[in-house]
């Protein structure tokens, strides 16, 4: 700072430099208003001593006596000792002739709070720390940060509320040449102008190896929570945010009235940042915001938007960096590459061990013949073990995506069903049809969604076996029964021949292919009046199943992504059940499509064929 | 029905309104709030709802909060346009997808705006817990309002007139002032009791 500054910041006491200004933009009231925060270091000493400079200013030295100031007959008769010194940039604070013994935990606290100090995202601060001719270390957080992170970006608000990358890098390549998509219109604001987002991607493998092991997870956090002043939430991809866990519905609206308003966090309008930590197997996402506050509910939804849009175009970055892309469009994804090698490599793989085999030198040496032979062992074992991983890996998802598809359809029924049980409990009469009936009904339905996992372990027996035509049925109605029974029809053509496959693989497509049809039409304009057609067709050995509904159609924007794994249209979804469906079709070497002319009065139909499977 | 209740609405019986497109959920919550003592009237849709309802008629309104294929009929949608019209109106809105929504933060947003409403999930006895939301609601309106409101609303669900110093006024628009959203700020926890504070201000 300069001498002026100085004058007018330190020397009037009760002043402060942000007079006249009493909130932020956001609308939080300004702390520090006082201007009374300098007075605590005579708590600490008698004397201060103030050295400072501007860059290529001189600078000033001044030295205050607090015992001296105290005893003056009035605060105009003491004298502030001022005066030019040269220095460089930066600012040197000395307090002398300390009240109390200066321990280590006050060392200690000392360095935290220097630490917490130099934490603003964006800036840099450098503290040196010197007790009585020691000099402590105070770490750089933000440099511990970037240490730990692999890929980082930086976004500054406009003044129109267009959020811009201002630095973006991935393993500290520059990826700021990449082609961002825009901010939607309807998420800016306006008055978000000025807000700086720093997105951070860690690993925690990554973290712990590069630190040997001595920052677990929860010292990550503990060292973000305390350094940048921020939340941490734990494998909250889709935290609300508020800062508030689940349906803290109530907590939510009592942290708000206690606080006077909305704030980003309720209860410390300091914390305008939030944390994400994803689940293992992907990167840690760490966000961090500036410290300003917003008192506007609205205004919070909009930061939102605009972090979760960073997030967004970071993982852009991310795969433009693992596939060498640094500047232009960024393809959607880069597993159709990391599939493509791995599926290369099992069949060049396979193919290396047929030529191996057909090798004359083979024949000639029984020895190597032998180590050829145990090699080709392990190696298709190794290979069909991936192969049945996955399947499993395909059965159990469609296991959790019949689950969350259905699970809040469910809830009603539970409710209706304990609600009816209670009405019984406590009826002294005879209970009435309706309640009989409405009790049937949806414990019915609760069954419906039980018998589905009663069927799925046992079929997960992995053979291929003859499926009657009458089995494929009742395998589909038993699928269909999920479908809300008073408000979608349903039909089943059944298929003229039988099969030869793995029946669980056929249920999976069938009840992927479903609950993408349900959904469909629960968000359509017929989700009262919806109906589901599964048929079945053969041509010579392939075998078709398609399921047509009368929902709300596919976009051309849903058909470009809809095969794509964690893509899809449906907030309720998992956006695994068509990837998995094609997975298993492929399985058969066959596909999984939309078709061009759905059966008259539906409006989509999905097919999904299966090659040589005839009896 | 809880003992409160009962003493503040002597021998008249609480109005309830209940919407919800599931038909099941929809009749057993009507049943759980008859047997407390509520005269009930159920909707399947928004229009339905609507087209009955008169502000200060009814002590609460238990929405679901997707009603139909249509965003703007949520529940939280229909609480916003009651809102404009009704102050005063105990509303609770249930929903087992909410939890999954990715708009849930706008929709809780709304109904914290909104004030005098509460937010129930469904799967785990959430009717219930919906009817003794309803009640918890209720027990905190303003008793000197209530009053008022309870000897106008027979009039307004008749369509009386009555004379007055200004002349002869349709009793449910008189109800509707009585309940309509005050001009100055409220505080969300208990809305009427403001509103009738800022009444008496300005009549002295």
């Amino acid at each position: 700072m300069s001498e002026a500054e100085f004058t007018s910041r330190w020397l009037v006491i009760g002043g402060s430099h942000k007079r006249g200004v009493t909130q932020t933009e956001g609308g939080r009231p300004l702390i520090g208003e006082k201007g009374l925060g300098r007075l605590a270091t005579f708590a600490l000493g008698d004397t201060i001593r103030i050295e400072s400079a501007r860059r290529n200013q001189t600078g000033f030295e001044a030295e205050i006596n607090w015992e001296a100031l105290r005893s003056a007959d009035a605060l105009e008769d003491y004298e502030v000792l001022l005066g030019p010194k040269r220095r460089q940039q930066g600012t040197l604070v000395e307090i002398r002739d300390l009240s109390t013994e200066w321990t280590d935990e006050h060392t200690s606290f000392f360095t935290t709070h220097a630490q917490f100090l130099a934490s603003v995202p964006g800036e840099r601060f450098e503290i040196i720390l010197d007790v009585n001719g020691r000099r402590y270390p105070v770490d750089d957080p933000a440099a511990t940060l970037s240490r730990l992170s692999e890929a980082e970006m930086v976004v500054t608000v406009l003044s129109d509320g267009t959020p811009q990358v201002d630095a973006c890098s991935v393993n500290g390549k520059d990826q700021t040449g990449i082609v961002f998509r825009p901010l939607k219109e309807q998420h800016k604001d306006s008055r978000l102008a000025g807000l700086r987002i720093s997105l951070r991607f860690f690993r925690r493998d990554e973290a712990a190896r590069r630190l040997k092991g001595v920052l677990q997870r929860n010292e990550l956090v503990d060292l973000l929570e305390r350094y940048q002043g921020i939340r941490v939430f734990r494998d909250g991809i889709n935290v609300p945010p508020y800062g508030l866990n689940r349906d803290d519905w109530a907590g939510l609206e009592k942290q708000r009235t206690a606080t006077g308003g909305p704030t980003m966090v309720p209860g410390n309008s300091q914390i305008t940042g939030e944390v994400h930590i994803t689940r293992s197997k992907h990167p840690h996402l760490v966000i961090t915001a500036g410290r300003s506050g917003f008192a506007d509910q609205r205004a919070v939804l909009r930061m939102a938007h605009c972090v979760r849009w960073a997030v967004r175009e970071l993982g852009s970055a991310r795969r433009g960096a693992a596939l060498g892309i640094a500047s232009g469009e960024v393809p959607g994804r880069v597993d159709e590459k990391q599939t493509a090698t791995s599926d290369d490599s099992d069949s060049a793989a396979r193919a290396a061990l047929r030529e191996a085999a057909k090798s004359a030198a083979l024949n000639r040496d029984p020895t190597l013949r032998g180590v050829v032979v145990k090699a080709t062992a392990a190696a298709i074992s190794a290979l069909d073990q991936n192969e049945d991983t996955l399947r499993l890996y395909a059965q159990l998802a469609s296991t959790g995506i019949a689950a969350t598809s259905f699970a809040h359809e469910l809830r009603t029924d539970f409710d209706v069903i304990s609600e009816a049980i209670d009405e019984l409990k406590r009826g002294a009469r005879r209970p009435d049809k309706e309640l009989i009936q409405i009790l049937n009904s949806s414990w019915l339905r609760v069954r419906a969604f039980a018998a589905l996992f009663a069927i799925i372990p046992v079929k997960i027996r992995r053979q291929r076996k003859q499926v009657s035509p009458s089995e494929v049925e009742r395998s589909a109605r038993a699928i269909l029964a999920l479908a809300p029974p008073d408000k979608v029809g349903v039909e089943v053509l059944r298929p003229t021949r039988g099969v030869k496959l793995v029946p669980a693989e056929l249920d999976s497509i069938l009840i992927n292919l479903v609950s993408n049809a349900v959904k469909a039409i629960g968000a359509s304009r017929q989700r009262d009046s919806g109906r589901i057609l599964v048929r079945f067709e053969s041509r010579g050995d392939d075998f078709g199943v398609a399921v047509a509904d009368n929902g709300c159609g596919v976009s051309p924007k849903v058909a470009a992504v809809m095969f794509h794994p964690l893509e899809g249209q449906f907030t309720d979804g998992t956006g695994m059940g068509l990837p998995i469906a094609a997975f298993i079709a492929g399985r058969y070497n066959g596909q999984v499509s939309v078709s061009p002319q759905p059966p008259q009065g539906y409006t989509t139909e999905f097919s999904a064929w299966l090659r040589d499977v005839g009896e | 029905m809880r003992k409160s209740l009962v003493l503040e609405f002597g021998s008249e019986h609480p109005r309830a309104m209940v919407l919800d497109d599931e038909r099941h959920a929809r009749i057993m919550t009507g049943r759980a709030l008859r047997r407390k003592g509520f005269v009930v009237t159920e909707f399947a849709t928004v229009a339905d709802f609507l087209k009955s309802w008169k502000p200060g008629t009814v002590d609460v309104i238990i929405a679901d909060w997707q009603l139909s294929a249509d965003h703007a009929d949520g529940g939280d949608h229909v609480l916003e346009r009651v809102r404009q019209r009704d102050w005063d109106v105990s509303f609770v809105l249930i929903s087992g997808k909410l939890g999954e929504a990715e708009d849930r933060a706008e929709v809780l947003a709304r109904l914290l705006e909104s004030g005098g409403a509460r937010f129930v999930e469904r799967g785990n006895s959430g009717i219930a817990k919906a009817c003794a939301e309803a009640e918890a609601l209720m027990e905190r309106r303003d008793l000197a309002l209530l009053k008022v409101i309870l000897s106008l609303r027979a009039g307004a669900l008749s369509g009386a007139t009555v004379q007055t110093t200004s002349g002869e006024k349709v009793v449910a628009d008189l109800l509707e002032e009585v309940v309509s959203k005050p001009s100055s700020s409220h505080n969300a926890e208990r809305p009427v009791a403001n509103a009738v504070a800022s009444r008496r201000t300005r009549a002295t």
